[in-house]
């Protein structure tokens, strides 16, 4: 789940492995300004991200990956196919690269009606009218505009028209999902309904996406990884794990710094490392002993394969031995209460949960139920106050540590776009 | 009065070549000059309207000078095919369409680029080639500018008078189009006649002005899909 994340530039050899490979740089104009977009990644992501602020250069990046737009030098490449290559004088049209795209404003034609509409991207597949019309109408279901054929585009909701382009989208049965800003004009009832159907999809139909939008709470939900952009560069790719728990600079940092991080944090990512177990052989008197050591009031005991059995209060042990209820030699299963586990991928918000009902440490269990790690109340309260800084003096000196600083490096990131 | 309907069936069958042309020159540079930038757009763009402020005597002139028996088109399409455009109704075509022009230009360059040019990429992004955009989205979403653009110059071709005069001349039954029968009528006191080319030519006129306002204005577009 974590560390396979790139860093921008690590990306120029190209592989089947990953699934992005991009490198492209264009001279672009913008309000009288000319500057150099320089976008660097290679990705594994099947739900890319690609996440800044207005300004920052996602959609001309989404528009050259879609080949809406030609960069002056570099390579893109996707799942192994190389879609543009200047070098290798290598530009595939966008009706050859088999993608679809969803536009932020929909860009429904609007002299057709929702079946022709969604049917529209068929025809040039060679498909026969009546399969067309059947499988345009399977798409409008499956975003359930069942009922909407016939209806005009300016006759629908924003919410059903940007339905009706992820149906144009899914009836072509394109690989490649690209789509910029696609829920931004959608109300945020609807728009969370959107992002949770297109996740749902994405599982079932197992398309690889890449979503532009400036909205980190979007970002960190729809990506399995992120790529941040700024000033028309990626400044950081990773999972959205990743991207809170360790922003590449200070810009990264401010901009995460307020985010709900319950929903993105998992267990694994703010576990810390055990210090100190028992096994049933140990005995009450060594327990004791180690957990007197390290500060413990309680220590988890683990069988030979560090499987979690329970857990043990120093309290507990010393009324035990005082009473001579226990053999020395071994520790005694009554002794021990049940442990409270999660798995590493447990969201931080059902761990805080668990945590509220006990005041023991939880143990944290891979996939095999081998024992990873523990969570404190004291690395939930960290995690969610603040980021762990993933290296120190990493980026510029002056880190914006307190949310008033963070709402000065944002306001000085819009003066640097102006 | 039975003279009255050779002028008439002259005036429509005029008309309807020099909308023809029309569509096809005025689509063809109002796409050119919507989508491309070029050194001289401009200078194009004042040179194509012209016909629309310039005196039709004096356009009429200037197409006498080009297309003439020793003007340099006219010459050319002499030796090379025989053809003489001056006092035909051919010619009378060649007047009304040049007339007419910035009409079908002018509309078509506004239709064009009102049109998003997202439709288009979306178009393309779903697979279709370049002529495929331009005729199932380009055209259809443009389509009724220009269809507008189109009814006004067959109503100023069929009631062309100075370029055509000048042109094609006032031939009975051969180049003698509607408005200028009006005039030689009026001319020769012939008053009966004048009254009924006059009724004629009203009629005919306020038909394609209530068919330009039904179809242009203010319809939804549903409706022009309907002639997809």
């Amino acid at each position: 789940m974590t560390g396979n994340g790139s860093r921008p530039g690590t990306g120029s050899t190209p592989g089947a492995s990953s699934v992005w490979d991009v490198n492209l740089r264009r001279h672009l104009q913008h309000a009288g300004r000319r500057f150099e977009l320089d976008v660097r990644f290679a990705s594994a992501a099947r739900r890319l991200v690609l996440f800044g602020p207005s300004g920052a250069g996602k959609t001309q990046t989404l528009r050259m990956i879609a080949g809406l737009g030609t960069p002056d030098a570099g390579h893109v490449r996707v799942a192994g196919r190389t879609l543009f290559d200047r070098t290798a004088g290598i530009d595939v049209p966008a009706r050859k690269r088999g993608m679809a795209y969803l536009f932020q404003d929909y860009a429904l034609f609007p002299h057709l009606n929702v079946l022709d509409n969604v049917a529209y991207g068929l025809e040039v597949q060679g498909v026969p009218l009546a399969r067309r019309r059947e499988r345009a109408a399977r798409a409008i279901e499956l975003v359930g505009l069942g009922g909407w054929e016939g209806s005009y585009p300016h006759e629908l909701s924003g919410g059903m028209q940007q339905r009706v382009g992820l149906a144009r989208a899914l009836a072509v049965d394109a690989d490649v999902l690209l789509m910029d800003e696609a829920f931004s004009a959608l109300d945020p009832l609807i728009r969370r309904e959107m992002q949770d159907e297109l996740i749902d999809l994405q599982a079932r139909m197992r398309k690889t996406i890449v979503f532009v939008t400036h909205d980190l709470d979007e970002a960190l939900r729809l990506g399995d990884r992120i790529a941040i952009m700024k000033d028309a560069r990626v400044v950081q790719v990773g999972t959205p794990e990743e991207v809170i728990t360790a922003p590449a600079d200070d810009y990264v940092a401010a901009f995460v710094e307020g985010v709900d991080r319950s929903g993105v944090l998992t267990a694994g990512a703010i576990m810390q490392p055990v210090r100190e177990v028992a096994r049933l052989r140990d005995g009450p008197q060594t327990a004791l002993n180690r957990m007197r050591r390290s500060g413990l009031s309680g220590i988890l005991v683990v069988d030979g394969e560090r499987r979690v059995l329970g857990y043990l209060t120093s309290e507990r042990i010393v009324a035990a031995l005082r009473e001579g209820e226990v053999t020395p030699d071994r520790i005694h299963r009554e002794l021990m209460e049940p442990a409270a586990t999660v798995a590493t991928d447990t969201p931080l918000a059902d761990v805080i949960t668990i945590a509220s009902e006990g005041s023991a440490p939880i143990a944290v269990v891979d996939a095999t139920g081998r024992l990873r790690g523990v969570v404190v109340k004291g690395a939930i309260l960290a995690a969610l106050a603040r980021t762990q800084r993933n290296g120190a003096g990493e980026g510029a000196g002056g880190a914006p540590d307190a949310p008033s600083h963070a709402g000065a490096s944002h306001a000085a990131l819009g003066a640097h776009r102006a | 009065m039975e003279g009255a309907w050779i002028p008439l069936l002259l005036t429509l069958k005029v008309a309807a070549w020099a909308t023809v042309l029309n569509m096809v020159a005025g689509i063809g540079l109002g796409l050119l000059l919507a989508r491309l930038r070029f050194p001289g757009r401009d200078l194009l763009d004042a040179v194509l309207t012209l016909p629309m402020v310039l005196p039709p005597t004096v356009l009429g002139y200037y197409l006498l000078v080009l297309i003439g028996r020793n003007g340099p088109i006219g010459a050319w399409l002499q030796t090379q095919f025989g053809i003489n455009l001056v006092f035909t109704w051919q010619g009378a075509v060649i007047a009304a369409t040049v007339v007419a022009f910035p009409l079908v230009f002018k509309s078509a360059r506004a239709a064009f680029e009102a049109v998003d040019p997202e439709f288009e990429q979306a178009a393309r992004v779903l697979g279709r080639s370049e002529p495929a955009v331009f005729f199932r989205v380009t055209l259809p979403l443009a389509w009724r500018g220009i269809m507008a653009g189109l009814l006004l110059a067959f109503a100023r071709a069929s009631g062309e008078f100075g370029a055509t005069l000048m042109v094609a001349g006032s031939l009975p039954g051969r180049t003698q189009t509607l408005s200028i029968a009006v005039y030689e009528a009026v001319q020769a006191g012939q008053d009966a006649l004048a009254n009924f080319l006059v009724l004629v030519a009203s009629v005919t006129c306020v038909a394609v002005l209530l068919a330009a306002g039904w179809i242009a204005p203010g319809r939804v577009a549903g409706r022009i899909a309907g002639s997809r």
